[in-house]
């Protein structure tokens, strides 16, 4: 297990020094000048050389990417260029937020999705088409519209909750409930509906293999065919269908974010991209490097649990 | 019922009542007298630096002014009041501007405010990379007479000089402050407020406290002020419906609901917006040069009609590179280019060019892509045939300005003084291949040496040169427009997109 948790750990390192790498040689050679992003279209040639000289970017790259990585191995990420911020510590307070969102929905779809999907697969009849339909409706439904509706109607008009802003769990954990519930059930449907769908075929498939019937020709209570065999070993798939999804929550909240103004890492993406914020951009794909290792960790670990055959790989 | 529905419904009412107890966010003025009286208003943009070298006009404004005094102050219609500087005066040329100061001012961090401040600051705004530095490119040097009298050295006279200085060229931080290099994330002025760092999440919130120290308190009628960027126009709607926030800046297509949900709507004149024909010497291309063909540029362009579709009327039809708020304005003007394509053709044919001719332009689709449809349009039915070559936007400006584009639109600033806004189009970098005429020059030099009272009969004298000859096709004058809830009274900025902190006070 050592050696297990040892060699992902190296796989992390490596990941994020490659992604990094690329990323920082690939910004830099972009063609836009970030200080003429920073400053905007009115920017004179003189204000841009100021910006330039002040951001360190008429030092050598390769000069500039070994002072970047120093500082990286130091845990210094560098300053953000658009707010003037450390930013590593603009990281550490914006994952708070995206890591509320991303695990409170993916908790949410997970137990909504597995059990829809899950019902779906068993009961089948007017209940699964039901359910199809039902399925169809979350992924189509785009994730800003459904935040747009229950921020007008929850928030706006009703008053049950605020229409923006986030209230930090240390703070008060009622006002952080408050704060993160409508983006969480914005969030929820579309990854619910992938969950649910991946969840009914699997499920299918399970059901069709020989062992359930003999299982159940042994005369085994129901229920423990269903739950302790069927669910057991249908697992697998939704499970990898979660860890996509969070995955692309932790990027893919932006839209939901906008609309709660809420500061997380993806609008924190999205402006850093904009305005060519390398050191921010930098910082984001390491820490998204590093979480997408510890996410894949995590469900190698639970797919280990729910399948012996997998232990011993 | 199932279990499933009754254990959702039971979730869903504890969230609710959970929430009830939540702490909110935001607030309104509070009532009576003694209570705390707290603004809180919803921005467009984060502040990236609270360095007045940093900073630009418009947006940052309301940042700025929470923390920093203004050498200047500006009046809601634009005229220049006293501040830290009580008094000054220009010798007989307008080249050496000398400002009396006022000597009982200290900073937070307990410098006194001097003359010294004075040349720290402007030579500080002059180095850096904002926009003060173009606001200011006219400071040959500032010098010390005494402490509470400063001397400024112009290359040339400015007479938008102490406009700037009541805006992004003015902001005084304490220059022991400026020294230790980090008034980006630390501010350190004179000002109304300070800023509150325990309740400030960058990017997020920005809490600014009453300054007890203040010289000028009456002006600002409240005890805290609190600053949140709402990047999305859904958000600012919802936080100013919810009460999150007091007022904010919003967009022609917010007005219909902002109305309907019984909010304040508040409107100046802001930027103009229309095509700039650069090429007016035929550099890139020849027909240009020829006066027709420019003319025939502003007949061609439906510019009413986009107003009312796309910018849903908020605005005013213009011709003109200036505020109607401004001087140099002269409503006759407008009259000088309706939509008229068999004009535009004809005009076309005179110059030598009825089977028109092809016009390079750039396109960035988040700057322009709203409009481009008509442009493209507009000067096709007359024979003209754009060809678009289309950039992101983080390129648009070094593209825009590289001179390969002799005709580009543009949005510029429209402020209640002239001088300001010909600085861009006509003496910067707008001007892309440096065209000058000697009327232009003229004018501008008799206006630059004039008094004051002297100057309105000379703008209107070069506005109506600038349409005559066609230097621009303005379409409109957009209107800036501004929300706000009933606690609280508003009066826009002219020439700022957004108010300015001292007009804002609670509601009777």
């Amino acid at each position: 297990m050592v050696r297990f948790l040892l060699t992902r750990f190296g796989g992390a390192v490596v990941l994020a020094f490659i992604v990094s790498t690329g990323t920082f040689f690939l910004l830099s050679t972009a063609g836009a000048d970030p200080a003429a992003a920073l400053l905007g279209i009115d920017a004179t040639s003189a204000q841009i050389a100021v910006k330039r000289a002040e951001l360190g970017l008429d030092a050598p790259l390769p000069s500039r990417y070994l002072n970047w990585l120093g500082g990286a191995l130091t845990g210094n990420l560098g300053t953000s260029w658009s707010t003037n911020q450390q930013v590593s510590s603009l990281i550490a307070t914006r994952l708070p937020v995206t890591l509320s969102l991303a695990v409170g929905a993916i908790l949410l779809s997970s137990v909504l999705g597995i059990t829809l999907g899950y019902i779906s697969a068993i009961k089948r009849g007017w209940l699964d088409r039901t359910l199809q339909f039902v399925v169809v409706i979350g992924y189509g439904l785009p994730g800003f519209w459904v935040a747009l509706v229950l921020s007008t109607v929850f928030a706006v008009q009703l008053g049950w909750f605020p229409a923006t802003g986030y209230t930090p769990f240390t703070q008060s954990p009622t006002g952080w409930a408050g704060t993160v519930i409508l983006p969480i059930v914005a969030l929820t449907l579309g990854v619910a509906a992938s969950i649910a769908q991946q969840t009914r075929d699997s499920v299918l498939d399970v059901l069709r293999q020989g062992y359930v019937r003999t299982l159940r020709s042994r005369g085994l209570p129901h229920w423990r065919v269903l739950v302790l065999h069927v669910l057991r070993n249908a697992a697998a798939a939704p499970l990898g269908v979660i860890s996509l999804q969070f995955i692309g929550l932790l990027g893919g909240a932006i839209m939901v974010e906008n609309v709660f103004a809420l500061p997380g890492l993806g609008t924190f993406a999205v402006s850093s991209s904009i305005s060519s914020d390398v050191p921010a951009i930098l910082g984001i794909v390491v820490v998204g490097a590093v979480t997408v290792v510890i996410v894949n960790l995590i469900l190698d670990s639970v797919m280990a649990w729910l399948n012996p055959k997998v232990r011993t790989r | 019922m199932s279990r499933f529905t009754v254990f959702g419904a039971a979730l869903l009412v504890s969230a609710v009542a959970l929430t009830g107890c939540a702490a909110t966010t935001g607030g309104t003025s509070a009532a009576g007298d003694d209570a705390e009286k707290v603004l809180t208003i919803g921005a467009f943009y984060d502040q990236p630096s609270f360095n007045p070298a940093d900073s630009g006009s418009g947006h940052p404004v309301q940042y700025m002014q929470a923390v920093y005094d203004s050498l200047t102050k500006l009046d809601p219609d634009g005229t220049v009041q006293p501040s830290l500087a009580t008094s000054w005066s220009y010798n007989d040329t307008k080249t050496v501007l000398t400002l009396e100061l006022r000597d009982d001012v200290t900073f937070s961090d307990g410098t006194a405010f001097t003359a010294e401040a004075v040349k720290a600051n402007l030579e500080n705004v002059l180095a850096g990379s904002g926009q003060g530095s173009s606001s200011l490119a006219s400071i040959q040097s500032v010098e010390v007479a005494s402490d509470t009298s400063a001397t400024i050295t112009l290359t040339a006279p400015d007479p938008a000089l102490l406009y700037s200085l009541g805006q992004e060229g003015g902001f005084i931080a304490s220059p022991t402050a400026i020294t230790a290099g980090d008034l980006a994330t630390t501010p350190v002025g004179s000002g109304p407020y300070l800023l509150d760092a325990a309740q400030t999440t960058a990017g997020s919130e920005y809490t600014f406290t009453r300054n007890p120290d203040y010289w000028n308190t009456d002006e600002f009628p409240y005890d805290e002020v609190v600053i949140k960027p709402l990047l999305t126009e859904a958000a600012r709607l919802n936080a100013l419906k919810s009460g999150q926030v007091d007022a904010t800046g919003g967009v022609a297509k917010m007005v219909a609901e902002a109305e309907g949900s019984g909010l304040t709507v508040t409107t100046a004149p802001g930027d103009w917006q229309g095509l700039h024909i650069a090429d007016r010497a035929g550099e890139v291309v020849p027909a240009l040069a020829d006066v027709r063909v420019r003319q025939a540029i502003n007949f061609a362009i439906d510019a009413e009609g986009i107003l009312e579709t796309i910018r849903l009327g908020y605005g005013e039809r213009s011709s003109q590179i200036f505020s109607p708020s401004g001087s140099a304005w002269d409503a006759e003007l407008n009259e000088a280019y309706p939509y008229d394509p068999e004009e535009a053709r004809a005009l076309l044919a005179d110059a030598g060019y009825a089977d028109g001719f092809d016009l390079p332009m750039v396109l960035s689709t988040d700057y322009l892509g709203d409009v481009q449809a008509a442009i493209e349009q507009g000067l096709g039915d007359v024979g003209i045939r754009v060809q678009w070559t289309s950039v992101p936007l983080t390129s648009l400006g070094a593209e825009m300005f590289s001179g390969k584009y002799p005709v580009y639109f543009a949005k510029l600033a429209t402020t209640p003084i002239p001088w300001k806004d010909l600085q861009l189009p006509i003496s910067g970098m707008y001007n892309l291949y440096g065209t000058e005429d000697a009327t232009v020059t003229s004018l501008m030099s008799e206006i630059g040496a004039a008094d004051d009272a002297e100057t309105g009969a000379l703008y209107q004298e070069l506005n109506e040169y600038l349409v005559t000859e066609a230097w621009f096709d303005p379409w409109y004058v957009q209107d800036n427009i501004y929300l706000s809830n009933n606690t609280v009274e508003v009066e826009m900025q002219q020439g700022q997109i957004i108010p300015s902190l001292y007009n804002y006070s609670p509601a009777e």
